[in-house]
């Protein structure tokens, strides 16, 4: 007896009742879509780029022309539209795309259905030709054919001989390696045409690799112009992308396709088309193929996020492909609160309908496990449901809320994220305390990461107890408190963020002057201190990296302690990441999923599903001056924390909108105490009083092989992947066959007990399933059962099975 | 400190006597002119030039003025660090407190000459400059001739175990007849291209003022005196990679091929320009081949592997699979008994080329090795590799004897001249002489503006040609540290 069986049941009786409605809006659907098919109404047309500045001979730039239909989908009507150049004296017209004949202005004319757009073309240097640089030209090449990728010639050892850095983050290194590491082999300038790296890339010869472009390519006519003009290294200062644009920003397909334009700006003030030196990547192919020129072709339903890399630059669109002509009815779909809104906004554009509202008693037990850890009682369970007053689950959240188990939930996340892996020395109570008190986490952060001092007496200092890694500590602040993982580049360019190896070994100088040493007093004792010295070298050049900080400015230090610097900017009201971290973590506490999911590796290949949810959310986390209950209070009550894991149509394929709950198996030390709450059967765990629960266990050495089974963090890195919810076959054998379950129900003696004080089975039953699953048994389940009992002799054994049929279903081991 | 940045302006004429001197021997197989020497030259010791032969260096007249100078601070007679005293010829000769310092006839191993000339740590004098290349000059020569302690005195008799690379040099036999020209009629023109390749294949005649090199399908020949191309031999197979004179300099060997696709081996006969050889069906160019000096044998490295051809018939005998990785260098030993055979994981290996087993694997190069070169005499062979490191080794007892650190980032070739001595090319640019024992003679001028990639000997001056990653040629006149630029 699934939950998915009996929802479904409830479902189609819901079907049933309205086909009457449902014929009326079928009618209505039908005149609208033959309206619809003679005209999409083109509420705006867009240019992009909105400006072309072509600033050398070879310069050029390729336009395109999207329009917004009235219901909010675009079309590519680059082809259909009317192009007129003004003058035709500075620049001409191929293919949609400008290139310059000689310096001045002129304006470009783009008509479509009715509305005309104006695009300013300003011509300049047009008789200067530009030498190929290596950095700024030939590096993008190797990037886009996908020769630096880390399986092939960006491997470390590179492939038979010839090496590039992974993804390019070492041109200095590569020019070397391309034209003087193996003299006379890869370069051929007396005649480049016949360069093995043309060769090759272009299969002439046998390459492991394949072809990588054609003669005709833009990338190949770069790399020969280069090696024509002498494969000469760069001299100077050579120009270097500073921010890189895709086009156009948003995407909302029906069928048909979108081209992409890429454009780089580089510190000349300089721009350029680099749309062909691009690597593009879909994140849903199903949903949206793109090609290797960035064309993309509607799929199947589905979102999609498109990625285009340039240089050390990873830039995205968000991509909705939805069926062609459909619509939902809205009716009845209320917002309660801005978490509403900003949910609803998305599945609109999605044509997605959200679940309906759950009863009150799913309710119940869906907040209570998420909020406290535990099922409710019965004794909750009968009030909440008597309970007719108005605005009741808003009270019961707020009740949850002043609950102590609350507290006891978030200090065992946090002692997860912060890696606490010892008792002595109070660091679990310090955060214990703080919590309890209801400290901003803000200022917990700040005193955490400025602490100073004695292991024993200052706990928070523990926290720097690999004091001699920096970058270790760089690492685990920003995937804790930014929720990004800037691991990669220790050793190359982040391939699919923004983050260099400058990035990380200037964040980590943060931590570079932090020194410990014995106290003499007590030679057990660790004192952590700043040494005002100290710095951290690039591994490539031994370059002294001044601390900058992650994805900001570089700081004025003026002998005051980095680590002060690096808090006080984290824990800002601006700080783009701190809050909107915090934010999606307590969102994937109550949803099982983050609004960016993982929560800890926020990307730019890795977007968020809502950004208006999280960045609402971030903001209210902010005004609440880091006050996690009111941001939970907003949650828990919103109407999409309240909706059914039963589907719809719609939204039975969607997996990160939040149309419906989903159903998520309770982590390990949960599951755990739920098992003792409703045997009442409590575990011995790891020295301390009976009763204390595995989410109080402030270390996770203390642990049970149930825990492990379940996955329990072991807290050896800050990952929220150490805490494992999936499924396995050794936990459904643990739950059936294992001690826990039938050791907890026969020593908890509970059947004994409630057969004891209720004459009829029934009344026992239904207790059991209030106790495990929030709600009474069915009028079938209770039949069936009751049958089994009627024999008295063996009336306990029969409650007993059923009470571990109960532990052992779906229903009662996943949150839903 | 690398050898290469130290700088001793001294004329080369300073030191050239020390090798064309005659062996030691002379003076004993002469008795009747040694004695008229004694006599003669021990009158006029103090007006003698102590550099020319007729000189007769001693520790009194020259060798302890220099130690005076540079030397008795620290080791005078009450100093005496390490219990060295350099003021007596006695306590001289005694040596301190870790044994002797000097071995008559071998400077090799004389540990005093060795810390003097930078090639063994601590550089001595402790923390000043290097000795003047005169003074390097007479104190190697003082020990080569016996370790005279007047102009009056017998030399001392050397020592049994002479370090091989103090060994006398067997006696040079020239050709006889005119050197190997190409004729006119063998040599097409030289092609050019706008911009030129690295200089990757060089090769300069033993005995000719003949110098070849390689270009995209042909071989050009430089005459050396004129300064100017004199024509080519067309090589279609692609990029010569390699290119090697026979002993007597009647044949030139090319290696090479077109890259990814096909390598070939060509030996041409210089003077007519006829193909006498064309072999190898290797799938990517050659790097390394040679032939042996009876000409019944051609080797070539095709990837990892060595393959071995008969002639005249150019058939296949032998492949060896022993090397890890794409072989870079091989050389017959001068009797052509062995080869040598070095590849780019730092593999070194020397084979008996009858029975193709290996007789020495030399363990050391970390990183490519790019040349091989045996001595005249075939007992020492030096290997240089990307390591920036070149090292002699003792082929007969399979140890290395001296490794030193010649260019920084690496050497890319190196050849040997007929007395023993060395020049070397690498990534500083540079252009490097170094005496037979490894002591750097003359970093040659000008440095090159890139990359230095080839560099050999030629004509019976043992002028140097180098060439470097711009495709500019440059030679040395003899005597001469200064070089003239030979293309473009």
């Amino acid at each position: 007896m699934s939950v998915r069986e009996f929802r479904v049941h409830e479902w189609s009786r819901h079907l049933g009742r309205d086909w009457r409605r449902a014929s009326a809006i079928w009618t209505v659907f039908l005149l609208w879509a033959v309206v619809a098919v003679a005209e999409d109404a083109v509420t705006e047309i867009r240019v992009f780029p909105d400006r072309v500045s072509l600033t050398d001979r070879q310069d050029k730039q390729r336009l395109i022309v999207q329009a917004r239909l009235h219901d909010g989908r675009t079309r590519d009507v680059t082809g259909q539209a009317q192009w007129r150049l003004l003058n035709r004296q500075p620049a001409r017209l191929t293919q949609h795309t400008l290139r310059p004949m000689a310096d001045g202005t002129t304006s470009l004319q783009i008509t479509y259905a009715g509305q005309t757009r104006s695009v300013p073309v300003e011509v300049k240097r047009s008789a200067v030709e530009l030498p190929v640089s290596f950095s700024r030209d030939v590096m993008p090449v190797f990037l886009r054919a996908g020769c630096n990728r880390g399986t092939c010639h960006g491997a470390s050892r590179g492939q038979r001989g010839f090496r590039l850095s992974v993804f390019g983050f070492d041109p200095d290194g590569d020019y070397h390696r391309l034209t003087r590491e193996f003299v006379g082999r890869r370069i051929n300038l007396a005649v480049p045409e016949e360069s093995l790296l043309l060769l090759k890339a272009t299969e002439e010869v046998a390459h492991g690799g394949g072809e990588r472009f054609t003669v005709d390519s833009e990338p190949y006519q770069t790399v020969l112009k280069w090696l024509e003009s002498g494969a000469a290294k760069d001299t100077g200062e050579v120009a270097r992308p500073v921010a890189v644009e895709i086009y156009p920003p948003e995407v909302v397909l029906d069928g048909g396709s979108q081209r992409f334009l890429v454009r780089a700006r580089y510190s000349d003030g300089t721009d350029r088309d680099v749309t062909a030196m691009t690597v593009f990547s879909s994140s849903n192919p199903t949903a949206a193929a793109i090609t290797a020129e960035g064309v993309l072709n509607a799929g199947k339903r589905g979102e999609s996020f498109v990625l285009a890399r340039f240089d050390s630059f990873s830039v995205g669109v968000p991509v909705i492909v939805i069926p062609a002509r459909t619509d939902v009815d809205w009716t009845g779909v209320t917002a309660h609160n801005y978490i509403d809104q900003r949910v609803q906004a998305k599945l609109k554009k999605l044509r997605v309908l959200p679940s309906a509202v759950c009863d009150d008693a799913t309710y119940l037990r869906r907040v209570s496990i998420d909020t406290i850890g535990l099922l409710p009682t019965r004794a909750e369970y009968h009030a909440f449901l008597a309970d007719s007053g108005p605005n009741k689950r808003r009270r019961l959240v707020e009740r949850l809320l002043q609950r102590p188990e609350f507290t006891d939930l978030w200090v065992a996340k946090w002692a997860e994220l912060l890696q606490i892996d010892r008792i002595k020395g109070g660091f679990f109570g310090w955060l214990a305390k703080n919590y309890n008190a209801n400290v901003g986490i803000d200022q917990m952060v700040r005193e955490l990461l400025t602490a100073e001092g004695g292991f024993f007496r200052d706990p928070p200092v523990q926290y720097f107890r690999r004091v001699g890694e920096p970058t270790k500590l760089a690492e685990n602040v920003a995937q804790v408190f930014m929720g990004t993982r800037i691991q990669c580049a220790r050793c190359h360019n982040h391939p699919f963020d923004r983050w260099t190896m400058d990035d990380y070994y200037s964040f980590a100088a943060f931590f570079a002057q932090l020194g410990s040493k014995r106290n003499w007093e007590d030679t057990r004792e660790l004192i952590v201190f700043d040494k005002g010295a100290g710095e951290v070298r690039h591994p490539q050049d031994q370059r002294v990296m001044p601390p900058k900080l992650l994805g900001g400015a570089v700081p004025q230090i003026q002998g005051r302690d980095r680590r002060a610097i690096l808090a006080e900017w984290l824990t800002a009201a601006d700080n783009p990441w701190f809050a909107s971290n915090l934010a999606n973590r307590i969102w994937a506490q109550y949803f099982g999923r983050g609004i960016v999911d993982p929560v800890d590796d926020v990307r730019v290949s890795n977007p968020p599903s809502n950004p208006a949810l999280l960045d609402a959310l971030s903001r209210h986390l902010v005004d609440y001056q880091f006050d996690f209950r009111r941001l939970i209070l907003d949650i828990a009550t919103s109407r999409t924390y309240q909706q059914s894991v039963t589907y719809n149509d719609s939204n039975q394929h969607d997996m990160a909108n939040f149309s419906h709950t989903s159903f998520r198996r309770l982590r390990a030390e949960v599951l755990h105490d739920c098992l003792c709450q409703v045997t009442d059967s409590p575990t011995r765990l790891g020295g301390f009083p009976l009763g204390t629960r595995a989410v109080q266990m402030p270390v996770a050495s203390m642990t049970t092989y149930f825990l492990e089974t379940f996955g329990r963090s072991d807290r050896e890195t800050v990952c929220t992947c150490e805490v494992d919810v999936e499924p396995s076959l050794s936990q459904a054998l643990h739950l059936i066959n294992g001690e826990t379950t039938w050791g907890k129900i026969r020593r908890g003696g509970l059947v004994t007990r409630l057969l004891a004080k209720y004459e009829d089975p029934r009344r026992v039953l239904e207790e059991l399933y209030i106790r495990c699953l929030t709600r009474k048994p069915t009028v079938s389940e209770m039949e069936d059962l009751a049958r089994l009992l009627e024999p008295v002799a063996a009336r306990e054994q029969v409650m007993e099975e059923i009470f571990w049929a109960l532990l052992n279903s779906k229903e009662f081991l996943f949150n839903h | 400190m690398k050898n290469t940045n130290r700088r001793v302006g001294i004329d080369l004429n300073a030191i050239r006597p020390m090798y064309v001197r005659a062996p030691v021997g002379h003076w004993k197989r002469q008795p009747v002119l040694t004695v008229f020497c004694l006599l003669g030259m021990g009158v006029m010791a103090g007006a003698v030039d102590p550099d020319t032969p007729a000189a007769r260096i001693n520790y009194r007249d020259h060798i302890r003025p220099i130690f005076a100078k540079h030397c008795f601070s620290c080791h005078g007679t009450v100093a005496g660090k390490a219990d060295l005293d350099l003021t007596r010829y006695s306590s001289t000769l005694a040596g301190g407190s870790s044994g002797k310092v000097l071995v008559s006839e071998d400077p090799a191993q004389s540990r005093l000459y060795l810390l003097v000339t930078h090639v063994e740590q601590p550089n001595m004098p402790r923390g000043q400059p290097r000795l003047p290349r005169a003074d390097l000059g007479r104190i190697r020569r003082w020990i080569e001739e016996g370790l005279r302690a007047t102009a009056m005195s017998r030399p001392l008799k050397g020592t049994a175990t002479r370090s091989v690379l103090s060994l006398d040099l067997p006696a040079v036999h020239r050709p006889a007849g005119a050197p190997h020209l190409p004729r006119k009629a063998a040599l097409q023109p030289a092609q050019t291209t706008p911009r030129s390749n690295a200089v990757i294949a060089l090769a300069g005649s033993p005995w000719a003022p003949l110098i070849a090199a390689g270009r995209p399908q042909q071989v050009v020949f430089f005459d050396a005196e004129k300064r100017r191309a004199i024509g080519s031999v067309p090589f279609s197979e692609g990029l010569p990679h390699l290119l090697k004179f026979t002993a007597d300099g009647q044949r030139l060997l090319a290696a090479g091929g077109s890259a990814g696709v096909a390598g070939r081996v060509v030996v041409w006969n210089v003077v007519t320009g006829k193909r006498e050889v064309e072999l190898g069906e290797a799938e990517d160019v050659i790097l390394a081949a040679d032939i042996n000096p009876n000409r019944t044998q051609v080797v070539l490295g095709d990837d990892r592997f060595l393959k071995v051809y008969r002639l005249p018939a150019a058939e296949l005998t032998a492949t060896v699979d022993r090397h890890t990785d794409w072989i870079f260098a091989m050389a017959y030993a001068p009797d052509g008994s062995k080869l040598a055979v070095a590849d780019r994981a730092g593999g070194l290996t020397v084979w008996d080329t009858e029975r193709w087993v290996t007789l020495e694997t030399l363990k050391g190069h970390q990183g490519a090795v790019t040349s091989l070169v045996w001595r005249r005499d075939g007992r020492v062979l030096a290997s240089a590799g990307e390591d920036g490191t070149i090292r002699l080794w003792d082929v007969s007892r399979g140890q290395r004897v001296r490794t030193w650190s010649a260019h920084e980032r690496g050497v890319l070739c190196i050849a040997f001249g007929r007395r023993g001595q060395l020049v070397s090319v690498g990534r500083d640019h540079n252009v490097c002489t170094w005496d037979p024992t490894g002591s750097l003679l003359d970093t040659l001028k000008p440095a090159f503006s890139d990359v230095a990639t080839r560099v050999a000997f030629f004509g019976e001056a043992e002028r140097v040609v180098a060439g470097d990653w711009t495709g500019r040629l440059r030679i040395w006149p003899a005597r001469e540290t200064t070089g003239q630029n030979l293309f473009p």
